[in-house]
């Protein structure tokens, strides 16, 4: 029975990224992995697909992959490559005999390298069946037949399911679930999650990684996290004998690595908790469920206090402060670091945690005074004008958020949280617009128990404000050619002396506490050795904006280091010195080069 | 000029993002690194060990090293570009002709990376000022206007905690000496001064934390490239576990799965090349000997006469005679130094062969286990704590019993050691858990048997139970010994990680395992005794002095007048029916009964013998010796306090019961040897107690050799401790005879 294959499939229309030049090698491919063991086509593997969708409510043309083996392939012309694939799908369960015919021909177009064992086919016919024997695998490293569509027919069989976590070997895969994990993802009330984080989860990890039967257990964080931490003792009876671990989370951006260390850390204050204390799950109330989402994320995560100010509090806290002032909201990520974090966490002989210290990485300081238009600023910015009291934004002369150069260019400000549905309306974009709003003024409160918890007294956190308010300030500052009627190093601008801008140049020196003259030499003028005669010149406009800019980076960057240190200081008074080795959890920015709107942009602005 | 005026005048000079400089690059050598932890490592070990690489180990084409060497090369690299012509510029000093400057980095940067592919200039791109950069995952088109301008760097603003008496200032001081020499000196001096002068002198603040780079020559990406090669150092001083996030959709939604994304990721993250290579991946490594001494025990299942000969054959191979010394050391712990000397002496070569030719039968003995194990049982336990994920577990298994060759294909043995491949460790260890449970239920059951004798010579027991072994076939002594040390000794090392668990990490064990009794308390005077062991002498072998009537007789006696709560060293050993006939409200009765259903702590009851055994002989000694301290009236019982004092020291044992079951409901306990001398001690004092106590005068006989011995019943020492003693009492009765 030879079909003749009209089209190609619709993931392959969309397949955005395959050349359109070539022929769309997703199509099929033969599996490294034959019958035979050998290469060639006879009984070797083609990976047709499904038009079964696994969820048939919400996946819309997602489809499964199925192997079939090809028994017989010929050419029939050469020079255009058209080929003539006999495919017999493999026995899979729920295949009825007298209903699908096993074995179906195809005629294609398409090539077949003999290097890579890929069969570049542009269509081929798909086939009924269901598949899912390979379902309950938990470490894809043992497949069967590993290959492409087989990878992404688990990954995807598994995220249907709500398990977003599964191994390769000693490596965890996490697939975002943009959701409250369990949960049916639009309650937002209930506290009925499935229990992949819960507090009953969660000892349960513990449990069984004491007992070292960990290999009992699904795939999850929890998992790789316990198993880091038995490795750290490399000899049971020789406690002082230690490995230093770390935990890399890579990922791209928005693909939840935040929350994923989150957990971990979360996972581990718990441990060290429990083997401090015989008496758990009793006192410890449950834990306030971390969410893998980002994307509907509402209300935030309660920082109930449930350790009374010790490292684990502590470590827990530093988390609000660390997204305020270091998240931003970009294009297709509500909480998105811009830093690189590595935590470690050191050990006592005991297995508790000693104490902790915290690097920052690569601060993405540019988002300062520069942002794209789907994009926020930090969020500090937006969480203070949340929580400030209307008589210090007064004070502060921070009266609105619009109003200011950083917050607002090229784009509107309060973007839809939810990101990237086209179909909101304007009053749904006004209803996220207060969602948001009331999620900053919630993370400003957090934000301010934390600072609280770090000794940071309030004149320094008003001194603290001062700065990021003087930051906005600073954005407001514009430039003008001066009446060239002026001295003799007239080249250079000036900041213009119109109402608004002295006001907020005033505002800037009274916060950074800067002389005007100063702040004017540092913008306007540069003194140049040239012969060993230092001349002092005047910059153009735009010199004196990029100076401008670069003083509110260094100003945001400088802020950034010292709230760290002041972090990191506030943890080491807790730090004892018996620490012998640490756990470290590596949490590295994403990298967003999948923007496919964007990639101007992102040409634009790199480098 | 209004801001949005700004806006104009900005968008044609963009600001430097100077961390974004650092993104890819980092992503680079991230990637870098997971390529080498992932597939190089294990190659490089693959090849010291000269194990036969797989062909799934080709890994060359996902290399980004071209990619690295663009960014660091030392000579042609961006980063050694960018900073020779940044510090031209910098002499210079001269901002008009940055667009010169820029086109005359692009053109050596070209010039020199001509050959790296992953380097694309074109005349076009030359034109517009930029350059393509192929990353590992896509192309990335980079400007280079103004870069040398940016690369100048930021000058570092300290920020400083300075404390008066009265508030706590944040202090800014530009600090000029990042700076090149684009800005004046003079003006920051001015901003500093005048900020110090407003903070006023007086700081009494402790912290002060300075956060400078004090080093004129760094430009930005020089910065950025320290920090990452800081982190990468950091990381390779350790172990690492990889957490790769994938996400599944753009548009932050649940539920929705996006092909093409998820390919893309799959394929820059390499997935599909970790999956093939991981598959082979050197999950463990352990020496032969390790291997072979824990899991020889899977060839039990072989059959005894095989096991056994398998394991003599070995001995014999290396030691040069016949018989297994090693078996049969003696329960000392002292001993175990001495038999780790002799492993010594076995070398690791011959442990390789034994390895080798065990790696053979061990099919065969999973075959037979998953006979005696339906898969049907042991999935239900490994359904624990009604994860949801068991599935996958279970098909693993099947997938493994329908693969009997997994062995020879996962199993590999190198020079040094035995290489697990991927979870193949986890099949073993079940494996292990399954033969041990074997052997231990066979263990148990003459355990029981021993239990259940009425009669109370050992003798009559070892032979009733040499009756039982002939009876069912299936162990003879000598496998019995064999097989008991075995178990023994995973028995201690069972304990050793247990006391470490306890000890250390202060962890409650759920039920299952065993709980270490805490130290025995020491005695004080109100909550001492409330139970006591009778021990006839006679039965404990060369300390015995009178004959089997008056002990019999002496017990006899003993028992009715003691308290009804005191408890017979023999009627521990009397069937459970008849204690209960006896109604005796005991509560380590109850925990008895209550132990008496699971099986797997018995075993353990059996595994303690040997320390117990140590134990009950110091506790006769001493008791002998106490004894001849007391002299001169031969005091032959030792009673407890008194009627007065009972109801409270029950209660504490019925608190002690509560407790412990709350804790844990199948208590465990073995007998340290350190409590040795504590009992000494409280015999002495419980004889203190007697002389005392007016309702039990004592037994003039004195040819009397049978002893009470209070145990201690503080809180602290749970009702258990009498009992193992009791039963290791027991069984080093029929092991001494």
């Amino acid at each position: 029975m030879i079909l003749a294959v009209p089209s190609l499939l619709s993931t392959i229309n969309n397949n955005q990224f395959s050349d359109t030049a070539k022929p769309p090698k997703f199509a099929a491919m033969v599996s490294p992995i034959s019958a035979e063991g050998g290469w060639g086509w006879q009984n070797s593997f083609v990976w047709i697909q499904s038009p079964i969708t696994i969820d048939s409510s919400d996946s819309p043309s997602d489809q499964l992959w199925l192997p079939a083996q090809v028994s017989e392939l010929s050419s029939i012309n050469d020079k255009e490559e058209i080929w003539k694939v006999t495919v017999t799908l493999d026995s899979v369960d729920g295949m009825k005999d007298n209903e699908t015919p096993h074995a179906i021909c195809v005629e294609t177009k398409g090539s077949y390298h003999q290097s890579t064992g890929e069969l570049e086919l542009e269509s081929i016919h798909r086939r009924l069946g269901s598949h899912d024997s390979y379902f309950h695998y938990h470490d894809l490293a043992q497949l069967p037949y590993v290959n492409e569509p087989e990878l992404l027919s688990t990954l995807q069989r598994h995220y249907a399911l709500n398990r977003p976590f599964l191994f390769i070997g000693p490596i965890l895969l996490s697939m975002n679930p943009f959701t409250r994990v369990g949960g049916s993802g639009d309650n937002d009330d209930d506290d009925d999650y499935d229990d992949l984080y819960s507090d009953h989860r969660l000892q349960q990890y513990i449990r069984y990684g004491e007992l070292r039967k960990l290999t009992h257990l699904p795939p999850h964080l929890y998992k790789i996290a316990h198993t880091a931490y038995r490795h750290m003792f490399i000899d049971l009876f020789d406690h002082d004998k230690r490995e230093n671990q770390t935990i890399v989370i890579t990922g791209d951006s928005g693909a939840g690595k935040t929350e994923c260390s989150k957990s971990i850390i979360h996972y581990y204050c718990l441990l060290s908790r429990d083997t401090q204390s015989w008496i758990r799950s009793t006192s410890i109330s449950a834990p306030s469920t971390p969410t893998l989402a980002h994307g509907s994320k509402k209300g935030a995560r309660p920082m109930s206090v449930r350790y009374e100010n010790t490292i684990e509090e502590l470590i827990l806290l530093t988390d609000a402060i660390t997204e305020s002032f270091g998240n931003a909201q970009t294009l297709h990520n509500n909480n998105s670091s811009r830093f690189g974090k590595y935590i470690e966490l050191y050990y006592s002989s005991e297995g508790k945690i000693e104490g902790v210290s915290i690097r920052t990485y690569l601060l993405e300081s540019t988002r300062v005074t520069h942002h794209t238009t789907h994009d926020r600023n930090f969020h500090i910015f937006y969480q203070l004008y949340a929580g400030l009291s209307s008589a210090d934004k007064k004070r502060f002369g921070f009266d609105s958020l619009e109003s200011f150069y950083y917050l607002s260019p090229q784009s509107t400000i309060h973007k839809s949280t939810m990101t990237s549905a086209p179909t909101q309306g304007q009053s749904t974009k006004e209803q996220h617009t207060a969602e948001a709003a009331q999620n900053d003024l919630e993370k400003y409160h957090q934000l301010m128990h934390s600072f609280n918890q770090f000794n940071i007294s309030p004149e320094a956190q008003q001194e603290v404000f001062k700065v990021i308010i003087g930051i906005l300030h600073t954005g407001n500052l514009s430039f003008m050619m001066p009446t060239p009627t002026d001295d003799d190093n007239t080249s250079g601008c000036d900041i213009s002396p119109t109402a608004e801008c002295q006001f907020h140049l005033s505002k800037t020196c009274e916060f950074m506490g800067y002389t005007q003259e100063a702040l004017r030499e540092i913008l306007c003028y540069q003194t140049i050795t040239v012969q060993r005669v230092k001349v002092r010149t005047g910059l153009s406009i735009p010199f004196a904006v990029a100076m401008r800019d670069r003083l509110a980076m260094t100003l945001y960057y400088s802020l950034f280091k010292w709230i760290m240190a002041e972090i990191n200081l506030a943890l080491s008074e807790k730090t004892s010195t018996t620490a012998l080795s640490w756990i470290g959890i590596l949490d590295i920015f994403g990298f967003e080069n999948i923007e496919k709107n964007s990639l101007e942009q992102l040409c634009e602005s790199l480098f | 000029v209004s801001p949005s005026s700004n806006c104009s005048v900005t968008h044609s000079l963009p600001p430097p993002p100077p961390s974004l400089s650092g993104i890819n690059y980092t992503h680079e050598k991230l990637k870098n690194y997971y390529h080498f932890m992932v597939f190089e490592k294990e190659q490089i070990l693959y090849r010291q060990e000269g194990l036969r690489l797989s062909s799934t180990f080709s890994p060359k084409y996902l290399e980004n090293s071209n990619q690295i060497d663009f960014f660091e090369n030392p000579v042609t690299g961006l980063f050694t570009i960018l900073n020779e012509h940044t510090t031209l510029t910098m002499k210079q000093g001269d901002t008009s002709r940055t667009r010169e400057a820029d086109q005359k980095f692009l053109t050596s940067l070209s010039d020199k990376n001509k050959m790296n592919p992953c380097f694309e200039v074109s005349e076009d791109l030359m034109k517009e000022s930029q350059f393509i950069l192929h990353h590992y995952t896509i192309p990335v088109r980079y400007r280079v206007e103004n870069l040398l301008e940016r690369n100048k760097g930021i000058r570092e603003i300290n920020f400083t905690t300075l404390s008066t008496k009265n508030n706590q200032q944040v202090v800014y001081s530009t600090d000029n000496s990042l700076k090149p020499a684009a800005k004046p000196d003079v003006v920051l001096p001015t901003i500093q001064s005048s900020r110090t002068l407003a903070s006023g002198g007086s700081t009494t603040r402790t912290s002060t934390i300075q956060t400078t780079i004090r080093n004129k020559t760094k430009t930005i990406c020089s910065v950025y490239h320290s920090e990452v090669c800081d982190l990468l150092v950091k990381l390779q001083e350790t172990r690492s576990h990889f957490v790769i996030c994938l996400k599944p959709n753009d548009q932050s939604l649940p539920l929705r799965y996006d092909v093409p994304l998820m390919k893309q990721q799959i394929q820059s993250y390499s997935l599909l090349e970790t999956c093939l290579v991981t598959s082979n991946f050197i999950s463990r490594q352990l020496s032969f000997s390790t291997f072979f001494q824990k899991y020889r025990v899977l060839l039990y299942p072989l059959g005894v006469s095989s096991w056994t000969k398998s394991i003599f054959q070995f001995l014999h191979s290396t030691t040069g005679d016949g018989t297994p010394k090693r078996g049969m050391n003696s329960p000392h712990g002292s001993d175990e130094k001495e038999e780790e000397k002799e492993k010594v002496v076995i070398s690791e070569e011959s442990y390789r062969s034994a390895v080798l030719s065990f790696i053979d039968l061990i099919p065969i003995t999973q075959l037979i286990l998953n006979r005696l194990y339906p898969p049907s049982e042991d999935e239900d336990e490994l359904k624990g704590g009604g994860s949801g994920g068991d599935e996958g577990a279970r098909s693993a298994l099947h997938h493994h019993r329908s693969n009997l060759q997994i062995f020879s294909n996962y199993l590999k043995v190198g020079h040094s050691s035995v290489f697990l491949l991927s979870n193949i460790y986890d099949l073993l260890e079940r494996l292990y858990y399954l033969t041990t449970d074997l052997i231990a239920r066979k263990l148990q059951r003459i355990w029981k048997l021993h239990r259940a004798q009425e009669d109370p010579s050992p003798q009559r027991i070892l032979i009733r139970s040499m009756r039982y072994f002939n009876h069912f076939h299936f162990l003879k002594v000598r496998d019995t010994t064999l097989a008991a040390i075995l178990i023994q000794r995973k028995y201690r090392q069972h304990r050793e990680r247990s006391r470490y668990l306890v000890e250390r990490l202060s962890l409650r064990l759920p039920r299952g395992m065993m709980v270490i009794t805490a130290p025995a308390a020491v005695l004080e005077g109100e909550n001492v005794l409330s139970c006591e062991i009778v021990m006839r002498a006679k039965a404990m072998g060369p300390q015995s002095n009178g004959t089997e009537t008056d002990t019999g007789t002496g017990t006899e006696m003993i028992k009715k007048k003691t308290h009804r709560s005191s408890v017979s060293f023999w009627d521990t050993l009397m069937p459970e029916e008849e204690k209960r006939g006896k109604g005796d409200p005991e509560t380590t009765r109850r925990e008895e009964k209550e132990d008496n259903p699971s099986e797997g702590i018995k075993n353990e009851e059996m595994y303690s013998l040997e320390s117990g055994e140590k134990v009950l002989e110091q506790q006769v000694t001493d008791a002998h010796e106490s004894n001849l301290v007391i002299g001169s009236e031969p005091i032959a019982k030792v009673s407890m306090k008194g009627e007065t004092a009972q109801p409270p020291a029950a209660s504490a044992s019925d608190g002690d019961a509560s407790r412990s079951s709350i804790h844990d409901p199948s208590p465990q306990s073995t007998l340290l040897p350190s409590l040795a001398p504590q009992l000494t001690g409280s015999s002495k004092e419980g004889i203190d107690c007697q002389s005392h106590s007016p309702l039990h005068p004592s037994p003039s006989s004195s040819s009397e050799t049978s002893l009470l011995l209070p145990l201690l019943h503080g809180p602290e020492s749970p009702t258990s401790t009498q009992k193992s003693s009791c039963c290791c009492s027991c069984s080093c009765s029929c092991t001494i005879s």
